[in-house]
């Protein structure tokens, strides 16, 4: 008896090991996947490390030190990768800093859309009837307005700083989590698994946290993966038209704002810290469409 | 022809139920916030008369849903309530910047198109080649690099190491005649065509900027369909019949990609709207999206609202449009509606 239950077992763990094997192998077959994950880690390792890699630290991290007029508007050089600012600042220094303020937000405000738009889009998955309805149709309201106009006005009217603009860029983005978790749900709400569970009398709420919730973790990991790109973009945005993250803090929508000044005269300035936005976002792209295909789900891309 | 028109029926009511949704959402947002609009407007050391003048004019003293209701009837009367910064009607100020704004999102979606058809035709016939590796890396860069970037990356190379561009503005000297706000239009009218010629140059960079990304996303979505297609029974077909590859793109598969790219239309004026912001902030041209921004640094009350408005009704519009537009193309669509 015990020694079917215990070959039952193992088969059932070889299973899973292949599972994961196949899967592994699908992610590593892709090559822009690869080279995306790649990014993500490079990314996140500068965000770690700041103070250890950054040559000028003081430049990014204000107090003693954080300015140094003697070098004001330097070229790109071996000792100013990236050249120096209008208060000769070490721009290479602040861009690595600027990775922190970029995935810190960007982890929270995606946090903050799930949380809320993926309970908002369970219940009314869950519930139907008049309750989809009403939350349905606010998703819609929010959605009417550009993704960018929503976050300024919330930003504006708020007070511009970091993590105001973490809230605002939620304020539209939990519409996005509120729809893909809402047709999920209604995807599998008419499954065998789901229907028994319903019929052994177990509360709505039950049978979302026990049965949908598990199936519907993957899609969500997935657009996450990629909206973290998308997020990065908006907060930079918000940054850049002074609505975001303010100086000295090294934003990179900031620092590219700060250098327009210059666009004539010192061209990296606003140049050279815009290409870190550019490498993240490719990275979280090329993640999130490879794990899309390796998981084989669909989600919508939205801007 | 009847399921159409119950498609269509059936799709107003919702964009006047979301319009409704609009306008009360922005409406108490801009006035749950801390600050006194009355006091932001006059700013300080006004008299306290002035400032009960702008408390009554902006109706602050009123229960909210009395001020909406107020608000409500401004707009049927035509007004969108007066601006305190710029001293006009919020409708007066959004006429007037509005052309700027579309003639450029006009050139940025020609642009897009212009460019994301051929790049996604060549990459969808060419599915893992070197032309699909390439222009798929293009189309992602749209995505990427952010507007403001392109935008001041493109004055840097283009116009100051290049000289190719002028840096800022819409035209050179004078604007032409006004008639319609558009300088392109009015200098056509006005049969200046040196004016002309000025104003599309003016336009180039801007409308690039602020195109590429939809420019990426046309080819993403034309590569796409043109790989569906050529697996399509009919596309088959039509080989094994001997009709030649050229012909069979140029008559099903170019047709096909038009539709989609309206589509993409359609669900980006939004975005177009929005990230004119930056572009008119970089190339100094006085549209709504700077309109936007000065109205919410000045925290401008009436403007937010209205613009927010405006911006929103657009949007609303033109994706009901190309819902009914692609519900007419695509019996299947209405079904599913």
């Amino acid at each position: 008896m015990s020694g079917i239950l215990n070959s039952e077992m193992s088969s059932e763990r070889e299973e899973q090991i292949d599972n994961l094997k196949r899967l592994w192998s699908r992610f590593t077959a892709n090559t822009l996947t690869v080279v995306g994950t790649l990014i993500v880690v490079s990314v996140i390792f500068a965000a770690i490390f700041a103070p250890y890699i950054a040559p000028y630290p003081q430049h990014a991290e204000g107090g003693v030190g954080s300015v140094d007029n003697d070098n004001r508007l330097a070229e790109p050089s071996t000792e100013h990768l990236m050249g120096t600012d209008d208060s000769g600042r070490d721009i290479f220094s602040r861009v690595l800093y600027g990775a922190r303020i970029s995935l810190q937000m960007m982890t929270i405000a995606l946090t903050l859309s799930i949380s809320v738009g993926g309970t908002l889009g369970l219940v009314a998955g869950m519930k139907g009837g008049i309750t989809k309805v009403i939350i349905m149709r606010t998703a819609d309201t929010f959605m009417s307005i550009p993704a960018l106009v929503l976050a300024m006005v919330v930003a504006g009217l708020l007070e511009p700083n970091l993590y105001i603009s973490m809230v605002a860029v939620s304020v539209y983005w939990w519409t996005l989590y509120c729809r893909l978790v809402q047709g999920e749900v209604n995807s599998i709400k008419e499954e065998e698994f789901v229907e028994a569970d319903r019929a052994l009398g177990s509360p709505w709420y039950n049978t979302a946290v026990k049965e949908i919730l598990p199936n519907i973790i993957t899609p969500v990991l997935v657009k996450a993966t990629i909206d973290a790109g998308f997020i990065i973009l908006l907060a930079a945005g918000l940054g850049f038209l002074g609505l975001g993250t303010q100086p000295p803090t090294p934003d990179w929508g900031v620092m590219v704002a700060q250098g327009r000044d210059f666009v004539l005269t010192s061209w990296w300035v606003s140049t050279l810290p815009g290409l870190a936005i550019a490498y993240t976002v490719y990275g979280f792209n090329l993640l999130g469409d490879g794990l899309r295909d390796v998981f084989d789900v669909e989600v919508d891309v939205n801007e | 022809m009847a399921s159409y028109k119950k498609f269509v029926l059936l799709r107003i009511p919702q964009v006047v139920l979301t319009l409704v949704g609009l306008s009360i959402l922005i409406f108490t947002l801009v006035r749950f916030i801390p600050s006194d609009p009355a006091r932001t407007a006059i700013g300080p050391g006004a008299s306290e008369e002035v400032y009960q003048e702008y408390r009554e004019e902006l109706r602050l003293d009123e229960p909210l849903h009395m001020q909406y209701i107020g608000f409500v009837q401004d707009i049927f009367n035509g007004s969108l309530g007066e601006s305190t910064r710029t001293g006009n009607d919020v409708a007066v100020d959004i006429i007037e910047k509005l052309p700027a704004t579309l003639e450029l999102i006009a050139l940025g979606f020609t642009v897009a198109v212009l460019l994301g058809i051929p790049f996604g035709i060549v990459a969808g016939l060419n599915k893992d080649r070197l032309p699909d590796h390439f222009s798929r890396f293009v189309a992602l860069s749209g995505i990427a690099f952010p507007r403001f970037w392109l935008a001041i990356t493109f004055q840097v190379v283009l116009v100051s190491w290049l000289g190719l561009f002028p840096l800022t503005g819409r035209i050179s000297g004078a604007a032409p005649a006004h008639v319609t706000g558009f300088y392109t239009i009015d200098s056509l009218i006005a049969g200046n065509f040196d004016k002309f010629t000025d104003a599309v140059w003016h336009l180039i960079l801007p409308a690039t900027a602020l195109g590429f990304s939809t420019f990426s996303q046309v080819t993403r979505l034309v590569r796409s369909e043109m790989i569906e297609i050529s697996r399509a029974d009919y596309i088959m077909t039509g080989r094994s019949q001997g009709i030649p590859e050229w012909m069979i793109a140029y008559k099903y598969m170019l047709k096909n990609a038009f539709s989609s790219t309206l589509t993409v239309l359609g669900f980006r004026i939004g975005g177009m709207l929005s990230g004119a912001t930056f572009v008119e902030l970089i190339f100094n041209i006085d549209g709504i999206g700077r309109y936007t921004l000065a109205s919410i640094v000045r925290l401008d009350y009436n403007a937010i609202v209205g613009v927010v408005l405006v911006l929103g009704v657009t949007y609303l519009i033109s994706s009901a449009i190309v819902d009914m537009l692609y519900g007419y193309l695509d019996p299947r669509i209405r079904l599913e509606a």
